[in-house]
């Protein structure tokens, strides 16, 4: 494993887990700290989990395409499917952050804290597949 | 995703190890909301051994922590890992759960 790596998932929630384990191990490789590991574990969690939640319209299989690279001091995710059209920077900040228990709807913060956490996200649609392509900066251990 | 669970002075002790997300999320659901439909009231969530949670796992922590007001119950999280931390705080959650930084703290929450 290197600085590179790409997966594949299929269209199932028990995957997520099987990409975490890639994720750790490419970031102990590359000497990313558990922030980071954490960070790229949640986003391209949430991310995935709304594509194979609510990105079909068929009972059929479907891959998910995820590359994650490093360039300098970024850290670079790319995350492709063939689901609904869906640009998750459209989706608004949720109002009800600040609100107090009995108020509070319950969900809704999947997409937010992707936007939190990463530094850049771009999307296109294109072939019939949604593109995402985030940027986190790191630090590097040293 | 393991479940620890104990019974001490009237709390309940949940032990979550491994991972909180979208395919576990319903496992602990079944354990804790049963809990709160038998009568319990008192619920410390330890997260020493809690590796990863995701937006699913916090649903599931606000929609205990409504359930257990609207009983006049209460929750409390422990020991959780920083880079967790900042999800919580990400997400507006601190305000709303009383976080210990160890177990013995959180007992003494609820005396």
């Amino acid at each position: 494993m290197s600085k590179k790596i790409s997966i594949t998932l299929k269209n199932n929630l028990s995957e997520i887990e099987r990409l975490s384990k890639l994720i750790e191990d490419f970031g102990r490789i590359n000497n990313l700290s558990p922030k980071i590991i954490f960070d790229v574990n949640l986003t391209l969690d949430e991310l995935i989990t709304n594509i194979i939640s609510y990105g079909y319209e068929d009972e059929d299989d479907h891959k998910i395409i995820i590359t994650i690279w490093l360039h300098e001091n970024e850290l670079k995710l790319k995350l492709v499917d063939d689901g609904l059209p869906f640009n998750p920077l459209t989706i608004q900040e949720p109002d009800h952050l600040t609100q107090t228990l009995d108020d509070r709807p319950i969900g809704g913060l999947g997409i937010y804290l992707v936007k939190k956490l990463m530094d850049d996200i771009d999307y296109k649609r294109e072939k019939n597949k949604n593109i995402l392509l985030m940027t986190k900066f790191i630090d590097k251990k040293i | 995703m393991e479940i620890k669970q104990e019974k001490k002075d009237e709390i309940i002790i949940i032990g979550l190890v491994g991972r909180l997300d979208a395919n576990t999320a319903g496992q602990l659901e079944k354990k804790i909301l049963p809990l709160i439909d038998e009568g319990e009231k008192r619920l410390l969530i330890d997260f020493s051994e809690l590796e990863y949670i995701s937006s699913a796992g916090l649903r599931l922590l606000l929609l205990t922590a409504k359930r257990l007001k609207n009983v006049k119950g209460k929750i409390v999280l422990c020991s959780m890992k920083e880079y967790i931390k900042e999800i919580f705080e990400i997400a507006g959650f601190t305000p709303i759960f009383t976080i210990r930084e160890s177990q013995d703290e959180a007992v003494k929450e609820f005396v």
